[in-house]
Protein backbone atom coordinates (compact mmCIF):
# COMPACT_ATOMS: atom_id res chain seq x y z
CA UNK A 1 0.00 0.00 0.00
CA UNK A 2 3.12 2.56 -0.36
CA UNK A 3 1.40 4.47 -3.17
CA UNK A 4 2.34 7.77 -4.33
CA UNK A 5 2.07 10.47 -1.96
CA UNK A 6 -1.56 12.34 -1.30
CA UNK A 7 -1.22 15.18 -2.49
CA UNK A 8 -0.02 13.46 -5.90
CA UNK A 9 -2.68 11.46 -6.16
CA UNK A 10 -5.31 14.14 -5.62
CA UNK A 11 -3.70 16.38 -8.03
CA UNK A 12 -4.76 17.74 -11.73
CA UNK A 13 -3.37 16.12 -14.83
CA UNK A 14 -1.78 12.42 -15.95
CA UNK A 15 -0.33 11.34 -12.54
CA UNK A 16 -3.31 12.24 -10.25
CA UNK A 17 -7.47 12.28 -9.94
CA UNK A 18 -8.21 15.54 -8.81
CA UNK A 19 -9.85 17.01 -12.35
CA UNK A 20 -11.67 13.68 -12.33
CA UNK A 21 -13.15 13.78 -8.93
CA UNK A 22 -13.64 17.54 -10.07
CA UNK A 23 -15.36 17.17 -13.19
CA UNK A 24 -17.69 14.34 -11.29
CA UNK A 25 -18.34 16.75 -8.81
CA UNK A 26 -19.43 19.35 -11.40
CA UNK A 27 -21.72 16.19 -13.18
CA UNK A 28 -23.03 15.20 -9.72
CA UNK A 29 -24.02 18.95 -8.66
CA UNK A 30 -25.69 19.43 -12.02
CA UNK A 31 -27.43 16.38 -11.19
CA UNK A 32 -29.04 17.53 -8.32
CA UNK A 33 -29.71 20.46 -8.90
CA UNK A 34 -31.41 19.60 -12.48
CA UNK A 35 -33.08 16.48 -10.51
CA UNK A 36 -34.11 19.08 -7.84
CA UNK A 37 -35.25 21.32 -9.99
CA UNK A 38 -37.38 19.50 -12.01
CA UNK A 39 -39.20 17.76 -9.36
CA UNK A 40 -40.23 20.69 -7.95
CA UNK A 41 -41.89 22.09 -11.22
CA UNK A 42 -43.61 18.41 -11.42
CA UNK A 43 -44.40 18.19 -7.73
CA UNK A 44 -45.73 21.39 -7.68
CA UNK A 45 -48.62 20.36 -10.59
CA UNK A 46 -48.96 17.12 -8.75
CA UNK A 47 -50.29 18.84 -5.66
CA UNK A 48 -52.94 20.39 -7.86
CA UNK A 49 -53.30 16.91 -9.06
CA UNK A 50 -53.72 15.68 -5.67
CA UNK A 51 -56.10 19.09 -4.78
CA UNK A 52 -57.94 18.94 -7.71
CA UNK A 53 -62.07 18.30 -7.86
CA UNK A 54 -61.65 15.76 -10.52
CA UNK A 55 -62.00 12.35 -9.24
CA UNK A 56 -59.98 10.87 -12.06
CA UNK A 57 -57.37 13.67 -11.77
CA UNK A 58 -57.37 12.84 -7.67
CA UNK A 59 -56.65 9.08 -8.17
CA UNK A 60 -54.09 9.43 -10.88
CA UNK A 61 -52.30 11.12 -8.33
CA UNK A 62 -52.78 8.51 -5.66
CA UNK A 63 -51.73 5.57 -8.18
CA UNK A 64 -48.71 7.99 -9.26
CA UNK A 65 -47.56 8.37 -5.52
CA UNK A 66 -48.12 5.36 -4.04
CA UNK A 67 -45.64 3.85 -7.32
CA UNK A 68 -43.11 5.93 -7.26
CA UNK A 69 -43.22 5.92 -3.36
CA UNK A 70 -43.43 2.38 -2.73
CA UNK A 71 -40.23 1.41 -5.12
CA UNK A 72 -36.48 2.04 -4.86
CA UNK A 73 -35.57 5.53 -6.71
CA UNK A 74 -32.14 2.88 -8.03
CA UNK A 75 -35.07 0.71 -9.82
CA UNK A 76 -36.45 3.76 -11.47
CA UNK A 77 -33.26 4.75 -12.63
CA UNK A 78 -32.65 1.06 -13.93
CA UNK A 79 -36.12 1.44 -15.79
CA UNK A 80 -35.88 4.50 -17.71
CA UNK A 81 -32.08 3.51 -18.01
CA UNK A 82 -33.16 0.32 -20.32
CA UNK A 83 -36.73 1.20 -21.21
CA UNK A 84 -37.00 4.71 -22.51
CA UNK A 85 -35.01 4.11 -25.61
CA UNK A 86 -37.77 1.18 -26.52
CA UNK A 87 -40.39 3.88 -25.41
CA UNK A 88 -38.86 6.64 -27.69
CA UNK A 89 -39.00 4.40 -30.39
CA UNK A 90 -42.46 3.47 -29.80
CA UNK A 91 -43.96 6.68 -29.60
CA UNK A 92 -41.71 8.70 -32.39
CA UNK A 93 -40.03 5.38 -34.97
CA UNK A 94 -36.80 6.87 -34.02
CA UNK A 95 -34.24 4.92 -31.97
CA UNK A 96 -33.01 7.81 -29.34
CA UNK A 97 -30.06 7.26 -27.23
CA UNK A 98 -30.51 7.60 -23.81
CA UNK A 99 -27.65 8.91 -22.07
CA UNK A 100 -27.40 7.78 -18.23
CA UNK A 101 -27.40 11.55 -17.36
CA UNK A 102 -31.12 11.86 -18.71
CA UNK A 103 -32.19 8.72 -17.39
CA UNK A 104 -30.86 9.82 -14.07
CA UNK A 105 -32.72 13.62 -14.24
CA UNK A 106 -35.97 12.05 -15.25
CA UNK A 107 -35.58 9.26 -12.40
CA UNK A 108 -34.64 12.17 -9.73
CA UNK A 109 -37.62 13.80 -11.21
CA UNK A 110 -40.24 11.76 -11.14
CA UNK A 111 -39.14 9.85 -7.89
CA UNK A 112 -38.82 13.13 -5.67
CA UNK A 113 -41.87 15.10 -8.12
CA UNK A 114 -44.25 12.40 -5.63
CA UNK A 115 -42.39 13.54 -2.41
CA UNK A 116 -42.33 17.40 -3.39
CA UNK A 117 -46.12 16.78 -4.19
CA UNK A 118 -47.24 15.40 -1.49
CA UNK A 119 -45.10 18.25 0.88
CA UNK A 120 -46.71 21.27 -0.97
CA UNK A 121 -50.28 19.09 -0.92
CA UNK A 122 -49.70 19.20 2.86
CA UNK A 123 -49.02 22.79 2.73
CA UNK A 124 -51.71 23.97 1.06
CA UNK A 125 -53.83 22.24 3.43
CA UNK A 126 -52.86 23.50 6.01
CA UNK A 127 -53.35 27.08 5.26
CA UNK A 128 -56.52 28.27 6.83
CA UNK A 129 -59.47 28.13 5.07
CA UNK A 130 -60.40 31.57 6.30
CA UNK A 131 -57.70 32.92 3.93
CA UNK A 132 -59.56 31.39 0.34
CA UNK A 133 -62.90 33.01 1.83
CA UNK A 134 -61.21 36.21 2.90
CA UNK A 135 -59.92 36.33 -0.67
CA UNK A 136 -62.78 35.68 -2.49
CA UNK A 137 -64.72 38.21 -0.10
CA UNK A 138 -62.79 40.95 -1.28
CA UNK A 139 -62.83 39.96 -4.94
CA UNK A 140 -59.57 39.05 -5.42
CA UNK A 141 -59.77 36.66 -8.80
CA UNK A 142 -58.38 33.30 -8.68
CA UNK A 143 -54.85 33.58 -10.22
CA UNK A 144 -53.93 36.98 -7.84
CA UNK A 145 -54.81 34.79 -5.25
CA UNK A 146 -52.98 32.02 -5.66
CA UNK A 147 -49.98 34.10 -6.40
CA UNK A 148 -50.11 36.82 -3.59
CA UNK A 149 -51.99 35.02 -1.06
CA UNK A 150 -51.76 31.25 -0.75
CA UNK A 151 -48.32 30.21 -2.57
CA UNK A 152 -46.42 32.54 -0.01
CA UNK A 153 -47.78 30.77 2.54
CA UNK A 154 -47.58 27.63 1.14
CA UNK A 155 -43.58 27.86 0.97
CA UNK A 156 -43.67 28.97 4.37
CA UNK A 157 -45.23 25.83 5.33
CA UNK A 158 -43.78 23.53 2.71
CA UNK A 159 -39.59 24.73 3.50
CA UNK A 160 -38.71 22.42 6.09
CA UNK A 161 -40.04 18.95 3.94
CA UNK A 162 -38.82 20.73 0.90
CA UNK A 163 -35.37 21.47 2.52
CA UNK A 164 -34.85 18.08 3.66
CA UNK A 165 -35.62 16.64 -0.01
CA UNK A 166 -32.89 18.55 -1.31
CA UNK A 167 -30.77 16.69 1.40
CA UNK A 168 -31.95 13.31 -0.40
CA UNK A 169 -31.55 14.27 -3.60
CA UNK A 170 -28.35 15.38 -3.32
CA UNK A 171 -27.10 11.86 -1.80
CA UNK A 172 -29.27 9.89 -4.74
CA UNK A 173 -27.17 11.15 -7.14
CA UNK A 174 -24.74 8.68 -6.12
CA UNK A 175 -27.18 5.78 -7.59
CA UNK A 176 -26.46 7.08 -10.78
CA UNK A 177 -22.51 6.47 -11.17
CA UNK A 178 -24.33 2.43 -11.13
CA UNK A 179 -25.72 3.14 -14.40
CA UNK A 180 -22.38 4.02 -15.92
CA UNK A 181 -22.28 7.82 -15.54
CA UNK A 182 -19.31 9.58 -14.20
CA UNK A 183 -20.33 11.39 -11.08
CA UNK A 184 -18.23 11.67 -8.26
CA UNK A 185 -18.87 8.25 -6.94
CA UNK A 186 -17.72 6.61 -10.23
CA UNK A 187 -14.71 8.86 -10.47
CA UNK A 188 -13.67 7.98 -6.93
CA UNK A 189 -14.44 4.20 -6.96
CA UNK A 190 -12.70 3.76 -10.42
CA UNK A 191 -9.78 6.33 -8.60
CA UNK A 192 -9.88 3.70 -5.25
CA UNK A 193 -9.35 1.12 -7.74
CA UNK A 194 -6.75 1.19 -9.69
CA UNK A 195 -4.59 3.03 -7.22
CA UNK A 196 -5.64 0.84 -4.74
CA UNK A 197 -6.36 3.79 -2.05
CA UNK A 198 -9.83 3.19 -1.00
CA UNK A 199 -9.80 5.35 2.01
CA UNK A 200 -8.23 8.44 0.01
CA UNK A 201 -11.00 8.69 -2.51
CA UNK A 202 -14.15 7.53 -0.86
CA UNK A 203 -13.06 9.63 2.02
CA UNK A 204 -12.58 12.62 -0.64
CA UNK A 205 -16.16 12.01 -2.15
CA UNK A 206 -17.37 12.23 1.46
CA UNK A 207 -15.97 15.03 2.48
CA UNK A 208 -17.44 16.85 -0.61
CA UNK A 209 -20.93 15.18 0.23
CA UNK A 210 -20.73 16.15 3.39
CA UNK A 211 -19.13 19.94 2.28
CA UNK A 212 -22.52 20.46 0.17
CA UNK A 213 -24.58 19.27 2.93
CA UNK A 214 -23.07 21.43 5.33
CA UNK A 215 -23.60 24.49 2.94
CA UNK A 216 -26.95 23.70 2.41
CA UNK A 217 -27.96 23.51 5.92
CA UNK A 218 -26.88 27.44 6.38
CA UNK A 219 -28.41 28.12 3.33
CA UNK A 220 -31.67 26.54 4.86
CA UNK A 221 -31.32 28.44 8.26
CA UNK A 222 -30.85 31.80 6.21
CA UNK A 223 -33.86 30.83 4.09
CA UNK A 224 -35.88 29.88 7.37
CA UNK A 225 -35.19 33.19 9.09
CA UNK A 226 -36.08 34.86 6.29
CA UNK A 227 -39.17 33.46 5.72
CA UNK A 228 -40.15 33.34 9.25
CA UNK A 229 -43.36 35.11 10.26
CA UNK A 230 -41.57 36.80 13.14
CA UNK A 231 -39.32 39.03 10.85
CA UNK A 232 -41.73 39.33 8.65
CA UNK A 233 -44.39 40.68 11.02
CA UNK A 234 -41.45 43.00 12.85
CA UNK A 235 -41.20 44.78 9.33
CA UNK A 236 -44.40 45.47 8.84
CA UNK A 237 -44.92 46.81 12.01
CA UNK B 1 -41.63 -3.25 -24.15
CA UNK B 2 -43.98 -5.62 -23.23
CA UNK B 3 -44.80 -7.76 -20.02
CA UNK B 4 -43.79 -11.54 -20.87
CA UNK B 5 -45.75 -13.60 -18.38
CA UNK B 6 -43.69 -16.89 -19.29
CA UNK B 7 -40.87 -15.06 -18.37
CA UNK B 8 -42.16 -14.04 -15.13
CA UNK B 9 -42.98 -17.06 -14.11
CA UNK B 10 -39.64 -18.21 -15.13
CA UNK B 11 -38.26 -15.60 -12.83
CA UNK B 12 -40.46 -16.47 -9.55
CA UNK B 13 -37.24 -18.60 -8.18
CA UNK B 14 -34.69 -15.92 -8.60
CA UNK B 15 -36.89 -13.14 -7.48
CA UNK B 16 -38.23 -15.09 -4.18
CA UNK B 17 -34.40 -15.90 -3.40
CA UNK B 18 -33.91 -11.84 -4.24
CA UNK B 19 -36.50 -11.31 -1.92
CA UNK B 20 -35.28 -13.18 0.85
CA UNK B 21 -31.88 -11.72 0.48
CA UNK B 22 -33.49 -7.97 1.48
CA UNK B 23 -35.44 -9.20 4.47
CA UNK B 24 -32.21 -10.98 5.92
CA UNK B 25 -30.49 -7.66 5.31
CA UNK B 26 -33.19 -5.92 6.24
CA UNK B 27 -34.29 -7.39 10.10
CA UNK B 28 -30.78 -7.05 11.59
CA UNK B 29 -31.14 -3.29 10.09
CA UNK B 30 -34.31 -2.74 12.24
CA UNK B 31 -33.37 -4.41 15.08
CA UNK B 32 -29.82 -3.26 16.04
CA UNK B 33 -30.43 -0.09 14.24
CA UNK B 34 -33.47 0.77 16.51
CA UNK B 35 -31.24 -0.56 19.99
CA UNK B 36 -28.69 1.41 18.90
CA UNK B 37 -30.47 4.70 18.48
CA UNK B 38 -31.70 5.01 21.76
CA UNK B 39 -27.98 5.79 23.50
CA UNK B 40 -26.90 7.56 20.60
CA UNK B 41 -30.09 9.93 21.51
CA UNK B 42 -29.49 10.25 24.60
CA UNK B 43 -25.49 10.75 24.33
CA UNK B 44 -26.80 13.74 21.84
CA UNK B 45 -29.06 15.45 24.34
CA UNK B 46 -26.81 14.45 27.39
CA UNK B 47 -25.30 17.66 29.37
CA UNK B 48 -21.81 15.98 29.31
CA UNK B 49 -20.21 17.49 26.03
CA UNK B 50 -17.73 14.73 25.92
CA UNK B 51 -20.98 12.39 25.41
CA UNK B 52 -23.14 14.93 23.10
CA UNK B 53 -19.90 15.90 20.40
CA UNK B 54 -18.98 12.92 19.20
CA UNK B 55 -22.56 11.84 19.23
CA UNK B 56 -23.48 15.23 16.85
CA UNK B 57 -20.81 14.87 14.65
CA UNK B 58 -21.67 11.09 14.14
CA UNK B 59 -25.35 11.60 13.16
CA UNK B 60 -24.03 14.47 11.22
CA UNK B 61 -21.84 12.05 8.85
CA UNK B 62 -23.81 9.04 8.50
CA UNK B 63 -26.84 11.24 7.33
CA UNK B 64 -24.74 13.48 4.94
CA UNK B 65 -23.09 11.02 3.43
CA UNK B 66 -24.84 8.49 0.68
CA UNK B 67 -25.07 4.72 1.73
CA UNK B 68 -23.40 3.62 -1.65
CA UNK B 69 -20.56 5.84 -0.62
CA UNK B 70 -20.43 4.02 2.86
CA UNK B 71 -20.66 0.52 1.33
CA UNK B 72 -17.92 0.51 -1.01
CA UNK B 73 -16.10 2.02 1.99
CA UNK B 74 -16.82 -1.07 4.32
CA UNK B 75 -16.45 -2.86 1.58
CA UNK B 76 -13.74 -2.06 -0.94
CA UNK B 77 -11.90 0.08 1.85
CA UNK B 78 -11.56 -2.43 5.28
CA UNK B 79 -9.62 -4.80 3.64
CA UNK B 80 -6.83 -2.58 3.63
CA UNK B 81 -6.67 -2.36 7.16
CA UNK B 82 -4.35 -4.58 9.42
CA UNK B 83 -7.04 -4.43 12.08
CA UNK B 84 -9.32 -6.10 9.96
CA UNK B 85 -7.47 -8.22 7.35
CA UNK B 86 -5.36 -9.90 9.66
CA UNK B 87 -7.68 -10.60 13.00
CA UNK B 88 -11.12 -12.49 13.72
CA UNK B 89 -12.68 -9.43 12.09
CA UNK B 90 -11.98 -10.58 8.45
CA UNK B 91 -14.15 -13.78 8.97
CA UNK B 92 -17.10 -11.31 9.22
CA UNK B 93 -16.17 -8.33 6.54
CA UNK B 94 -14.94 -10.52 3.86
CA UNK B 95 -18.75 -11.21 3.29
CA UNK B 96 -20.46 -8.43 1.34
CA UNK B 97 -23.40 -9.35 3.29
CA UNK B 98 -22.16 -8.57 6.33
CA UNK B 99 -20.32 -5.97 5.23
CA UNK B 100 -24.03 -4.42 3.87
CA UNK B 101 -26.13 -4.91 7.24
CA UNK B 102 -23.32 -3.24 9.26
CA UNK B 103 -23.25 -0.21 7.03
CA UNK B 104 -27.01 -0.19 7.20
CA UNK B 105 -27.31 -0.43 11.03
CA UNK B 106 -25.02 2.46 11.66
CA UNK B 107 -26.57 4.50 9.03
CA UNK B 108 -30.28 3.36 10.47
CA UNK B 109 -29.20 4.00 14.24
CA UNK B 110 -28.01 7.39 13.01
CA UNK B 111 -31.89 8.58 11.22
CA UNK B 112 -33.83 7.20 14.21
CA UNK B 113 -31.71 9.01 17.08
CA UNK B 114 -32.24 12.24 15.22
CA UNK B 115 -36.38 11.35 15.30
CA UNK B 116 -35.69 10.32 19.08
CA UNK B 117 -33.88 13.65 19.95
CA UNK B 118 -36.25 15.57 18.81
CA UNK B 119 -39.59 13.53 20.14
CA UNK B 120 -37.58 13.38 23.66
CA UNK B 121 -37.43 17.20 23.51
CA UNK B 122 -41.53 17.63 22.94
CA UNK B 123 -42.24 14.96 25.85
CA UNK B 124 -43.85 17.51 27.84
CA UNK B 125 -41.46 18.25 30.97
CA UNK B 126 -44.40 18.42 33.64
CA UNK B 127 -44.50 14.81 33.18
CA UNK B 128 -41.17 14.11 33.52
CA UNK B 129 -41.09 16.17 36.67
CA UNK B 130 -44.28 14.75 38.68
CA UNK B 131 -42.50 11.38 38.10
CA UNK B 132 -39.17 12.48 39.49
CA UNK B 133 -41.10 14.53 42.39
CA UNK B 134 -42.78 10.74 43.39
CA UNK B 135 -38.99 10.03 43.36
CA UNK B 136 -39.19 7.33 40.43
CA UNK B 137 -35.51 6.17 39.56
CA UNK B 138 -34.53 8.61 36.48
CA UNK B 139 -33.58 5.14 34.26
CA UNK B 140 -37.21 4.06 35.88
CA UNK B 141 -38.61 7.46 33.87
CA UNK B 142 -37.17 6.94 30.48
CA UNK B 143 -38.32 3.36 30.47
CA UNK B 144 -41.97 3.50 31.30
CA UNK B 145 -42.46 7.58 30.71
CA UNK B 146 -39.99 9.49 28.57
CA UNK B 147 -39.41 7.00 25.81
CA UNK B 148 -43.22 5.48 25.46
CA UNK B 149 -44.26 9.42 24.97
CA UNK B 150 -41.52 10.11 22.38
CA UNK B 151 -41.72 6.90 20.95
CA UNK B 152 -45.36 7.67 20.02
CA UNK B 153 -43.92 11.79 18.64
CA UNK B 154 -41.88 10.17 16.57
CA UNK B 155 -43.72 7.64 14.87
CA UNK B 156 -44.38 8.88 11.92
CA UNK B 157 -41.18 9.81 11.04
CA UNK B 158 -40.30 6.56 12.41
CA UNK B 159 -42.63 5.03 9.91
CA UNK B 160 -40.72 6.64 6.99
CA UNK B 161 -37.46 6.06 7.69
CA UNK B 162 -38.52 2.56 7.87
CA UNK B 163 -39.90 2.72 4.08
CA UNK B 164 -37.25 4.49 3.48
CA UNK B 165 -34.41 1.80 4.25
CA UNK B 166 -36.59 -0.74 2.96
CA UNK B 167 -35.87 1.06 -0.47
CA UNK B 168 -32.17 2.09 0.29
CA UNK B 169 -31.44 -1.58 0.50
CA UNK B 170 -31.47 -2.06 -3.45
CA UNK B 171 -27.92 -0.45 -3.56
CA UNK B 172 -26.12 -3.94 -1.93
CA UNK B 173 -26.06 -5.10 -5.45
CA UNK B 174 -23.05 -2.33 -5.63
CA UNK B 175 -21.06 -4.66 -3.45
CA UNK B 176 -22.15 -7.92 -5.28
CA UNK B 177 -25.01 -8.87 -2.85
CA UNK B 178 -27.73 -10.34 -4.81
CA UNK B 179 -31.03 -8.47 -3.92
CA UNK B 180 -34.73 -8.46 -5.57
CA UNK B 181 -33.27 -5.92 -7.75
CA UNK B 182 -29.86 -7.62 -8.41
CA UNK B 183 -32.13 -10.63 -9.60
CA UNK B 184 -33.94 -8.31 -11.96
CA UNK B 185 -30.28 -6.69 -13.20
CA UNK B 186 -29.27 -9.82 -13.96
CA UNK B 187 -32.34 -11.33 -15.81
CA UNK B 188 -32.04 -8.15 -18.33
CA UNK B 189 -28.13 -9.14 -18.89
CA UNK B 190 -29.87 -12.45 -19.57
CA UNK B 191 -33.05 -12.13 -21.78
CA UNK B 192 -32.59 -8.36 -23.16
CA UNK B 193 -36.08 -8.16 -21.92
CA UNK B 194 -35.53 -5.04 -20.07
CA UNK B 195 -39.48 -4.30 -19.12
CA UNK B 196 -40.55 -7.68 -17.06
CA UNK B 197 -37.95 -7.94 -14.35
CA UNK B 198 -38.37 -4.81 -13.95
CA UNK B 199 -41.72 -4.81 -13.49
CA UNK B 200 -41.44 -7.41 -11.55
CA UNK B 201 -39.08 -6.24 -9.05
CA UNK B 202 -41.32 -2.91 -8.62
CA UNK B 203 -44.07 -5.22 -7.52
CA UNK B 204 -42.25 -6.93 -5.01
CA UNK B 205 -40.57 -3.63 -3.42
CA UNK B 206 -44.01 -2.17 -3.74
CA UNK B 207 -46.26 -4.96 -1.66
CA UNK B 208 -42.78 -5.03 0.61
CA UNK B 209 -43.66 -1.10 1.30
CA UNK B 210 -47.45 -2.01 1.65
CA UNK B 211 -46.87 -4.70 3.78
CA UNK B 212 -44.65 -2.30 6.14
CA UNK B 213 -47.31 0.43 5.86
CA UNK B 214 -50.51 -1.79 6.95
CA UNK B 215 -47.83 -3.09 10.12
CA UNK B 216 -47.38 0.36 11.48
CA UNK B 217 -50.73 1.35 10.93
CA UNK B 218 -51.79 -1.66 13.14
CA UNK B 219 -48.80 -0.61 15.81
CA UNK B 220 -50.63 2.81 15.75
CA UNK B 221 -53.84 1.40 16.05
CA UNK B 222 -52.70 -0.66 19.37
CA UNK B 223 -51.00 2.68 20.90
CA UNK B 224 -53.96 4.19 20.58
CA UNK B 225 -54.25 6.02 24.29
CA UNK B 226 -57.78 6.30 23.90
CA UNK B 227 -57.97 2.50 24.01
CA UNK B 228 -55.82 1.99 27.17
CA UNK B 229 -57.46 3.80 29.11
Amino acid sequence: MNGSPVLELLSFGSAGYGDELLRGFALTMSLAVGGYALAIVLGVLLSFAALSRHRIVRTFWNVYRSVLMGVPSLLVIFFLFFNLPVLMQMLTGRFLDVTPLTAGILALMLVYGAYVGETVRGAILNIPRGQFEAGRALGVRTIPMWRHIILPQAVRLAMPGLSNIWMVVLKDTALVSLVGLNDLVRAANVAAGSTQRPFLFYSAALVAFLIVAGLSHVVIDRLDRRLSLKRLTAKAA
Amino acid sequence: MSFNVELAIRLLPDLAAGLWTTVLLLLPTFFFGFLLSIPLALAKRSRSASMRRPATWYVAFMRGAPQLVLLYFVYNGFPYLGLVRDTFLWVFFKEPMFCAIFVFVLNHAAFLAEIWRGALKNVPKGIVEAAQALGTPTWLIFVRIEFPLAFRIGFPAYRNEVVLFLKATSVVGAITVFDILGFAKEAIDLTFDPFTPLAMASLLYWGMVQVVQLTFDRIEWAMRLDRQA
